[in-house]
């Protein structure tokens, strides 16, 4: 006899609880308000300066990384497909890396160097100062911010993934902090006074052409370490630990070697000089992280399909788009179909339904039932979405001639014309996308809907709700206002 | 009793939360004042030699200016006069008769003694201070790669504030390897605007 496989139990991730910053409870809350105000002193004092000495260098160079910091935020934010994390924690993840991060580094920075000219003399300070300073007290500074956001809103780390994006947050914040110290330097060693032609050249240099080796990638490779710790519940502790450990030391050592005098003399200068040096010291650790957030990336699409399993195959998630859900691009791709077949409601609404079919997935992992109230609301939710996408009509002629003047839709009436003539009956009633009994309802009404009637045939009757949405009931059964 | 209220205060809290803050906290003390100790500890690089006396109250004369020394400053003398040193950043004091204001000292000592000695180097244009009691002074930044060979110092970022007082031009020069200078900036321009001049 064959042996029926074993079930295995699927751990969903808890993507139904969301939290925000503000955990007062919660004693790491309270450890980042105490540093951020120590911290955020020593920063704001040094962009006063900043502002003070170069007040055209200083504003440009805040413009421009306006430029550089919100594209990266948007791109971190948008990877995270399914469950995006709540913005308070990644805002503090951001002034984590860039006031506290940043402030606590700083100094440390200058201990660290200052104890090796002491122990090894003022030129193995000078040339390797910091490469051995610098990557273990900035990545360290930088981990533990992200160890803190864990400790304060545990639940939201629920994945490898959701490591990696506040890992990355933490370190765009230090980027964006630290370029406006490099913009600034680069003012004072032009010899030109305030100018803003420095500025461009070093955000050319450390925005474009190497920005993407830097702070993000080595935080985002140690944060992908702290998601693995954090949710790997399967895994033997010691492996977990072992594996944020190693992950960490991976962010340290990437850091030292872009760092490092090492090789700086094999690459030329100028612009060819500059790009070698980014695809020699930071393009291997780019590749590796790519690697690790398309893995962590499959994962999650993994528990959305295991999450809404129960749910595909019917009017709540067809397969195709719940293949449509696993990526952005073909996210995007649906909803401009549906935009071109219904217009730009069609694609408001085809994103709308996306939403409702991830959000169905969010319940689903809160709710740990198919049965429970939240999800079948969440499905006559998803349900009525889709009938108010489906009672639109096409905005244009199918390919290969005008459609028969018979066959056209009426022009919906005007928003502001709409008054009732009927309503649903005290039983409700189902409707159609098309006057055909040969396939399902799209919707039931609810009992004493006003809707107006604007198209006969035969016993169908064409309604539109006071929302504009439009669909075909048994005009028979409709209760005539008076 | 206060015992008390800290147990109600902790109460408050998560309590699986408490015991890993406290370590993440305890962390990031130790490595930041950790650090800050142990160089204040271990003594100043051999083969610096003596220099100027520190008065009572950690300020070191330098012929008429008496300078307070920040925390972790020494003073050695230095190859072309007196210098204050921590760790790798220097501020070196030079004093010579000159005939001209503050501006026209920094102009002349930036065209003279540093930029024919580096390589790519440039300096800002003076910004006017006001140096101690009141001394009008010029200040600009400037950076550059200067020695060559086994003498080479490699990529230096400065500061240079130029005052002069009684027909004495006075340049203080505090430089450091690309990186170090800035997180010092604070404590030498603490100390070159508490300049006293006896």
């Amino acid at each position: 006899m064959e042996q029926a496989p074993a079930p295995t139990v699927q751990r969903l991730p808890s993507w139904g609880r969301q939290v925000s910053f503000f955990q007062r409870h919660q004693p790491a809350f309270w450890l980042f308000i105490v540093l951020l105000i120590f911290t955020s002193l020593a920063v704001l004092n040094e962009q006063l300066l900043y502002l003070d000495v170069f007040p055209a260098g200083w504003m440009f160079s805040i413009f421009l990384l306006t430029l550089y910091v919100v594209p990266v935020a948007l791109a971190i934010y948008f990877l995270d497909l399914f469950e995006r994390e709540p913005l308070s924690l990644l805002i503090a993840a951001f002034v984590w890396g860039g006031v506290i991060a940043i402030g606590l580094s700083g100094p440390t920075n200058g201990a660290v160097i200052e104890i090796l000219s002491k122990l090894g003399g003022v030129r193995l300070a000078q040339e390797w100062g910091a490469a051995l300073a610098a990557p273990p007290v900035e990545e360290l500074f930088k981990f533990l911010g992200m160890i803190v956001i864990f400790l304060i809103a545990r639940y939201e780390i629920d994945g490898i993934f959701d490591g990696f994006i506040y890992g990355a947050m933490v370190g765009l914040g230090f980027a964006a902090v630290e370029n406006v110290q490099y913009f600034v330097g680069a003012i004072a060693s032009s010899g030109g006074g305030d100018q803003i032609g420095p500025v461009l050249q070093m955000f050319f240099l450390r925005a474009i052409v190497v920005g993407a080796y830097m702070h993000v990638l080595w935080s985002g490779i140690a944060g992908i370490g702290l998601g693995y710790y954090a949710t790997r519940h399967d895994q033997p502790h010691s492996k977990r630990l072992l594996v944020m450990l190693g992950l960490f030391a991976l962010a340290v050592v990437a850091h030292f070697i872009w760092n490092s005098p090492l090789l700086a003399g094999l690459v030329g200068e100028g612009l060819p000089g500059q790009i070698l040096f980014g695809l020699i010291k930071g393009s291997p650790f780019f590749i590796f992280l790519g690697l690790m957030v398309l893995l962590a990336q499959r994962r999650e699409h993994h528990w959305f399909k295991v999450a809404t399993e129960g749910h595909v195959e019917d009017d709540v998630l067809t397969p195709q788009e719940l293949a449509e859900l696993g990526g952005l691009r073909s996210r995007w791709r649906a909803r401009r179909q549906a935009g071109q077949r219904k217009g730009p409601q069609g694609a408001k609404l085809m994103g709308r339904l996306q939403r409702e079919q991830i959000n169905l997935a969010m319940i689903r992992t809160r709710t740990h039932s198919d049965e429970h109230p939240d999800i079948l609301a969440q499905r006559e939710l998803i349900r009525g979405v889709r009938a108010e996408l489906q009672a639109l009509p096409d905005v244009a002629a199918p390919a290969g001639g005008a459609m028969p003047a018979a066959f056209q839709a009426p022009p919906p009436p005007a928003a502001h014309a709409w008054t009732p003539t009927h309503q649903v009956p005290a039983t409700g009633m189902a409707a159609w996308d098309v006057p055909d009994p040969s396939r399902p309802p799209v919707v039931t009404l609810a009992a004493g809907l006003p809707l107006r009637v604007f198209e006969q045939a035969g016993a169908w009757s064409r309604v539109v709700a006071s929302n504009g949405w439009q669909g075909w009931v048994d005009g028979r059964l409709l209760v005539p206002l008076s | 009793m206060l015992g008390t209220h800290a147990r109600s205060l902790l109460a408050r809290f998560d309590p699986a939360g408490v015991r890993p803050t406290i370590i993440v906290a305890g962390i990031i003390l130790a490595v930041f004042f950790g650090a800050q100790l142990v160089n204040a500890v271990l003594p100043a690089p051999r083969g610096v030699g003596p220099g100027p006396q520190p008065q009572p109250g950690g300020a070191v004369d330098i012929g008429p200016l008496r300078i307070s020394l920040a925390s972790g400053w020494q003073a050695i003398d230095g190859p072309i006069g007196p210098r204050l040193v921590r760790g790798n950043v220097a501020v070196d004091f030079q004093l010579n008769s000159f005939q001209g204001d503050a501006t026209e000292l920094y102009n002349t000592f930036v065209r003279e003694a540093l930029a024919p000695f580096a390589s790519g180097f440039g300096a800002t244009q003076p910004a006017l201070i006001q140096v101690g009691p009141g001394i009008p002074g010029a200040r600009g930044g400037y950076t550059g790669v200067f020695g060559t060979g086994a003498d080479a110092i490699g990529q230096v970022e400065g500061q240079l504030t130029a005052f002069v007082i009684d027909g004495t031009g006075v340049v203080i020069d505090a430089w450091g390897s690309s990186g170090t200078l800035r997180p010092m900036l604070d404590d030498i321009e603490l100390m070159i605007s508490t300049i006293e001049v006896r």
